[in-house]
């Protein structure tokens, strides 16, 4: 790929165009979210606003934009209002560097993959702003479990991630998905079970039952957000969805060969072949999505120290026998 | 009692409640944690407190029959049949009909079985799965569409009377029942499959809030408490009332001690319950529903005690009269009481999730509690 | 019954046979003050479950009422210790049944019966700022003789009415 001084401009439209994507991407995904929990729930769902529904997210973000924003008295104003932005624009930006497609991507950074990760460790910090600042003890309960789980859990993301790295030998996203072309990585046992992993590890880094604890309605009441209103709550929200969809395009690119079919590599030109790159892209993050939401409806939420002993003495082994396997195999056999 | 936060310790007074997601109403539990551990936990309650006791003395005891289910909510039957049961005792010339026993027992199953649904649904959503509650309430919502039929009501059924029932009914309904029975025995290993076996699940209640034998008689636990305790202490087995003598049902017990062992034995019972009805609605006689002669003003002297085996546990209703037409007083024992008071013995040094686990386990309704 | 055998040796407690059908109590008990913690450590031993403790308010005195029943047999304990108006003090059970904790706690809201050692007296269903509002003693005009009221205290009143005045003044 070559490098070029980046053109500002097109950065400006394209991060433009990125908002307006996150905000319909996260109208549209919680409207799915409602409706499929609603059906594995034996019920309807939204579908009293627009056509099956679907405009109810819209009255939702309108009701949120309409409501009083309540600061409480004894927080810390300025970083109470920070958090949810923090929580909201690290997730946008690391979109910019995705692959939808072979022209679809606004940069194709040569360090893609650590560009990504170091703006999704953001989250965290976000989430702790925010516990903290609410003057809140449920709140800051929120806060301890997310610092403690997020930090735990992005060890064995990253090594999952960094099997798929040494075994394609770069961390230029376009160039990973290049690399896999119809040879799924996740096709390799390495890949299957560094994908296991980083799924798992994934689910837990956006909060998402069954490793909700920062949330835990039930114990926490809301958890870290349990003094935003308004929009405030609206931001997590969309940081929330944001971050699913994130997730789920890293893993499209590094273990399911992106905008490839299985076996089959899609090199065609034109704006028709690129559409269909873009919509299997598209298909493959929100199969995962719906996955995160079919379990999510599906458990009941781990305990505090199970979750964390499932991290340190489960996953961070395996993830790291993984790493070391492929790394024998790569030179062994030269992979 | 509330200890005041030692400031030479570094521990965290977390109150959960009276407006919490787990507390199931209006139940205040004071918690010191050291980080997620949970040093002390003492509930507060009287939040819900309406006197009913005091109620009791005032109204005569037709007019306070209405007011027993509206302290528990979730079994207001059971508490109605309690009630009925000990005014009945004070009457000893009054014949009440088989064909109304059988109606009561029937309902009361009914009522016993949509009440462990709510649980159900209520102690997973308390771990944090959100669908099981809507399955049961499928469930539930079937049996509260037959109670409707019966007795009018949906939730603070007033269907019982002195001498009776106050509504007969018809073979449709009772095939109406039947059905559901099949219907439900064919769910349950649904909700095995769903819910029961699941690792999460598991490992959340397993060995979580362990109530030894020993405990369960100290405290004046009952129910599914006890039950789950290994004690057959069952009011319908140990101290048999209205037609439950003439029935086949079994005392399930548990010998986990455990929040697995409680879950274990509620399903059981919704077995047992099933297999209650059945029974009742194959050997239901014909006849009236109401006795003949009722006296029109209830004036009793004397004491009574009278258990029931209600949703929670055991039920007692004492009333002491004077030989005028309200009671001079009016005890109600209610179970959620006493299973209540072991939280804070149980909870030391627990995670906050195994707290709502345990008071998940133990079916709480406040308004009980605080009466 | 076992437990009645037993409760008649204890010499400050009267134990007689109740009429079940009509009252739901197997055995009544009667007792002294003193006796209180006597009779729960020996009810204690033979393995029975506290159901409730209650209170009357009546006169001359007030009645502190205890339920027990066994898991295993048919077989309810109904206690009856008096306790005068005008001390309104009792010995708690709450050390050897802890299940009484809440339902002393409970009596001393409701009627201001103060049980002695017992490890948290405020009020727990009333709020705590109301210390002196007791809600189930009897007004003037309402309230009744002992006697009146129960069955157990007619037999007693003509026989041993100066025993029980006796135990009571201990």
């Amino acid at each position: 790929m070559q490098i070029e001084s980046p053109n500002i401009l097109l950065i400006v439209v394209a991060a433009v165009v990125m908002v307006l994507y996150v905000f319909t991407n996260s109208a549209v995904l919680v409207w799915v979210e409602r409706k499929v929990s609603a059906h594995i729930q034996r019920r309807p769902g939204p579908f009293e606003v627009g056509p099956f529904g679907l405009l109810q997210t819209a009255i939702d973000g309108l009701k949120l934009m309409a409501k009083q924003l309540i600061i409480p008295g004894k927080a810390d104003k300025r970083l109470f209002m920070l958090a949810p932005v923090l929580s909201f624009v690290p997730p946008i930006a690391a979109l910019l560097t995705v692959p939808f497609g072979k022209v679809v991507q606004v940069q194709n950074l040569d360090i893609g993959i650590l560009f990504i990760l170091s703006l999704a460790a953001l989250n965290v910090l976000a989430i702790l702003i925010a516990g903290w600042a609410s003057a809140n003890k449920y709140s800051l309960f929120g806060a301890v479990r997310s610092v403690a789980q997020n930090i735990a859990y992005e060890i064995p993301l990253l090594l999952s991630l960094l099997t798929a790295v040494l075994w394609m030998g770069t961390l230029n996203l376009g160039e990973l998905v290049d690399a896999q072309g119809g040879f799924w990585f996740v096709f390799t046992p390495f890949g299957f079970v560094a994908f296991l992993i980083y799924f798992v590890t994934g689910m837990a880094e956006t909060n998402r039952a069954p490793f909700d604890l920062p949330e835990a309605e039930s114990e926490l009441t809301a958890g870290f957000h349990t003094e935003y209103s308004g929009m405030g709550f609206g931001l997590f929200f969309l940081g929330e969805y944001t971050n699913m969809i994130l997730v789920s395009a890293i893993a499209t690119s590094l273990f399911l060969g992106g905008y490839n079919l299985p076996f089959v590599t899609l090199n065609g030109e034109g704006v028709l072949w690129e559409l269909i790159r873009v919509l299997i892209f598209l298909a493959k993050a929100y199969f995962l999505i719906f996955v995160m939401i079919w379990m999510r409806w599906t458990f009941p939420r781990v305990r505090f120290d199970q979750l964390l002993n499932l991290c340190w003495k489960v996953l961070i082994p395996f993830s790291l026998v993984n790493l070391a396997a492929a790394a024998i195999w790569i030179k062994a056999v030269g992979g | 009692m509330i200890q005041k936060p030692d400031p030479t310790q570094e521990t965290l007074v977390l109150n959960m409640g009276p407006q919490h997601p787990s507390t199931h109403g209006v139940l205040r539990v004071v918690l010191h944690c050291d980080g997620e551990y949970v040093l002390d936990a003492e509930p507060v309650i009287g939040y819900g407190h309406r006197m009913h006791e005091l109620i009791g003395e005032v109204r005569d005891h037709r007019g306070f029959y209405a007011n027993v289910g509206r302290m528990d909510y979730g079994g207001a039957l059971s508490f109605g049949h309690g009630h009925i049961l000990a005014v009945e005792r004070m009457l000893p010339d009054l014949e009440v009909p088989e064909r109304a026993e059988y109606l009561r027992v029937i309902t009361t199953e009914l009522n016993r079985v949509a009440s462990h649904l709510l649980w159900f649904g209520a102690f997973l959503l308390d771990l944090g799965a959100f669908t099981p509650i809507l399955y049961s309430f499928d469930d539930r919502e079937a049996i509260l569409d037959l109670l409707e039929h019966v007795t009018g009501a949906r939730l603070t059924f007033s269907y019982m009377r002195v001498g009776g029932v106050c509504a007969d009914v018809d073979k449709d309904w009772c095939d109406g029942v039947l059905a559901f029975v099949k219907r439900m025995r064919d769910r349950i290993p649904m909700y095995h499959k769903l819910v029961s076996g699941n690792i999460i699940f598991r490992k959340r209640v397993e060995d979580v809030g362990l109530i030894t034998r020993d405990m369960a008689l100290k405290y004046g636990c009952t129910g599914p408490v006890i039950r789950g305790s290994g004690i057959p202490y069952d009011v319908r087995r140990s101290e048999p009332y209205s037609i439950y003598p003439e029935l086949d049902f079994d005392i399930p017990t548990s010998e986990r001690c455990d929040c697995m062992g409680r879950y274990d034995v509620r399903w059981a019972e919704i077995e047992q319950s099933l297999r209650i009805i059945e029974q009742a609605i194959a050997k239901l006689p014909e006849g009236p529903v109401m006795a003949e002669k009722v006296p029109k003003v209830i004036k009793a002297k004397g004491e009574v005690y009278q258990a029931v085996e209600a949703a929670r546990g055991s039920l007692g209703y004492y009333i002491a009269c004077d030989g005028s037409t309200s009671p001079y007083r009016m005890k109600i024992r209610v179970p959620s009481y006493s299973n209540l008071s072991i939280l804070k013995e149980l909870t030391r040094g627990i995670l906050l999730s195994d707290l709502v686990a345990v008071m998940g386990s133990f079916d709480l309704v406040i308004p009980e509690i605080d009466r | 019954m076992k437990i009645l055998d037993r409760l008649k040796e204890l010499e400050g407690v009267e134990a007689i046979a109740s009429d079940y059908p009509s009252t739901g109590v197997h055995v009544d008990v009667l007792m002294g003050l003193t006796w209180v913690r006597t009779f729960a450590s020996l009810i204690r031993e033979e393995d029975f479950l506290i159901e409730s403790v209650t209170a009357v308010d009546a006169e001359p005195n007030m009645m502190v009422l205890y339920h027990f029943t066994h898991p295993d047999e048919l077989c309810r304990v109904a206690a009856r210790v008096l306790v005068e108006r005008s001390v309104k003090r009792c010995p708690t059970i709450s050390d050897i049944y802890p299940g009484a904790n809440w339902h002393e706690r409970e009596v001393r809201d409701f009627f201001g019966i103060v049980f002695e050692d017992h490890p948290d007296m405020t009020p727990l269903i009333l709020p705590e700022d109301q210390v002196d509002f007791h809600p189930l003693l009897k007004k003037e005009n309402k309230i009744k003789i002992l006697s009146e009221v129960f069955d157990r205290f007619v037999e007693e009143k003509a026989e041993e009415a100066s025993a029980n005045e006796g135990e009571v003044s201990e």
